[in-house]
């Protein structure tokens, strides 16, 4: 059975993902900081559809708490998929914006890319297999209004996963981005919709399954002669 | 062990892991510039060895510096021995990389 780790995975994109891939045929293990949320959200609702999907509970900005779950879990092979879901957001003007929120935004989300990707890879070339998928964000595109820290976080993703896919595609290991718009999350509940749907030609917000799909493409035999690319998935806000 | 079974056991994991031709494994051979491999082929070996060996490799930093296979066949006795001292059965494990073929 393939292995795909999904790493924030206890609500919005990260769990209809970690989903999907179950519904797939992976065996799925689902990430994240809180137990409770975890094992009676995605881990429940796996089990209730017949599922095989582990828990792995880390708050990914400890290197140290990762490396020792990895070490039970992943002691001498890595998943066959690896989906770097998790991140943070912190959002104001520039001009106001606090040394703690440029620095959790980045710290989570781009450290958490290394702590959570890195300790895998070694293990994927040697396998000569492998996907990974990293979720930026049209912010990272395009850049946004009052995310300065989290586009830039997401666009340095972007820049690592395209350095990525340079160096592994020879081991036949992938590296491609999903970079959602606006997705209808908990993280985007309080944005002023009036003011947000005029800038999606589709007009209206996404949802997590559209993103799940092709976070699954990108994990699926489908897509074998691909990496280093970013896939919009915006509705037409970034064309 | 002798240095001789831990030579075999380094070369059986050239031959399997990258293709390297075995008649090509000779001590004095450059492994970037001589067997043609790269430093993505260099985590693909070390992570051959370390399974093999059952001792962690990937962050050595004297592992960066070996330029000849003789270089790493000295790198894996050195390495083999401090196991060895923290009672690891390395001579369990080269027997049985050995036997795998048998």
């Amino acid at each position: 059975m393939k292995e795909a780790i999904v790493i924030g995975a206890t609500r919005g994109i990260g769990k209809t993902i970690a989903l999907r891939l179950a519904a797939d045929g992976f065996k799925v293990y689902a990430t994240g900081r809180n137990p409770e949320a975890l094992n009676n959200g995605v881990i429940a609702e796996a089990a209730n559809a017949g599922y095989t999907m582990i828990p792995l509970i880390f708050d990914m900005t400890d290197r140290d708490a990762v490396n020792r779950v990895y070490a039970q879990y992943f002691p001498d092979h890595a998943p066959d998929a690896v989906v770097y879901n998790a991140g943070t957001n912190a959002d104001d003007l520039f001009a106001f914006m606090s040394p703690e929120a440029w620095d959790k935004v980045l710290h989570t989300n781009v450290d958490g890319f290394y702590n959570t990707v890195q300790p895998l890879i070694a293990n994927m070339i040697a396998q000569k297999n492998g996907r990974v998928v990293v979720i930026s964000s049209v912010s990272g595109m395009t850049g946004q209004t009052g995310q300065v820290n989290y586009s830039a976080s997401k666009a340095a993703l972007i820049g690592a996963a395209k350095a990525l896919a340079r160096e592994v595609a020879r081991k036949n290991v992938l590296v491609n981005v999903v970079a959602p718009g606006v997705i209808d999350t908990d993280m985007t509940k309080d944005l002023p919709k009036e003011h947000v749907l005029p800038l999606i030609p589709m007009r209206r917000y996404g949802v997590t399954e559209e993103i799940a799909g092709v976070v699954s493409f990108l994990c699926g035999p489908d897509s074998s002669y691909m990496t280093g690319q970013v896939l919009g998935v915006n509705g037409g806000m970034y064309i | 062990m002798e240095r001789t079974e831990l030579i075999a056991a380094i070369n059986k994991t050239f031959v399997e892991t990258l293709e390297v031709p075995e008649e090509d494994l000779k001590p004095e051979a450059q492994i970037f510039a001589d067997l043609g491999l790269d430093s993505l082929d260099m985590v693909d070996l070390m992570i051959g060895l370390q399974r093999r060996f059952g001792i962690s490799l990937r962050q050595s930093e004297e592992m960066r510096q070996i330029v000849t296979l003789n270089d790493l066949y000295d790198f894996f006795e050195k390495l083999e021995k401090q196991e060895k001292a923290q009672g690891v059965d390395t001579d369990s494990k080269i027997k049985e990389i050995m036997n795998q073929d048998k």
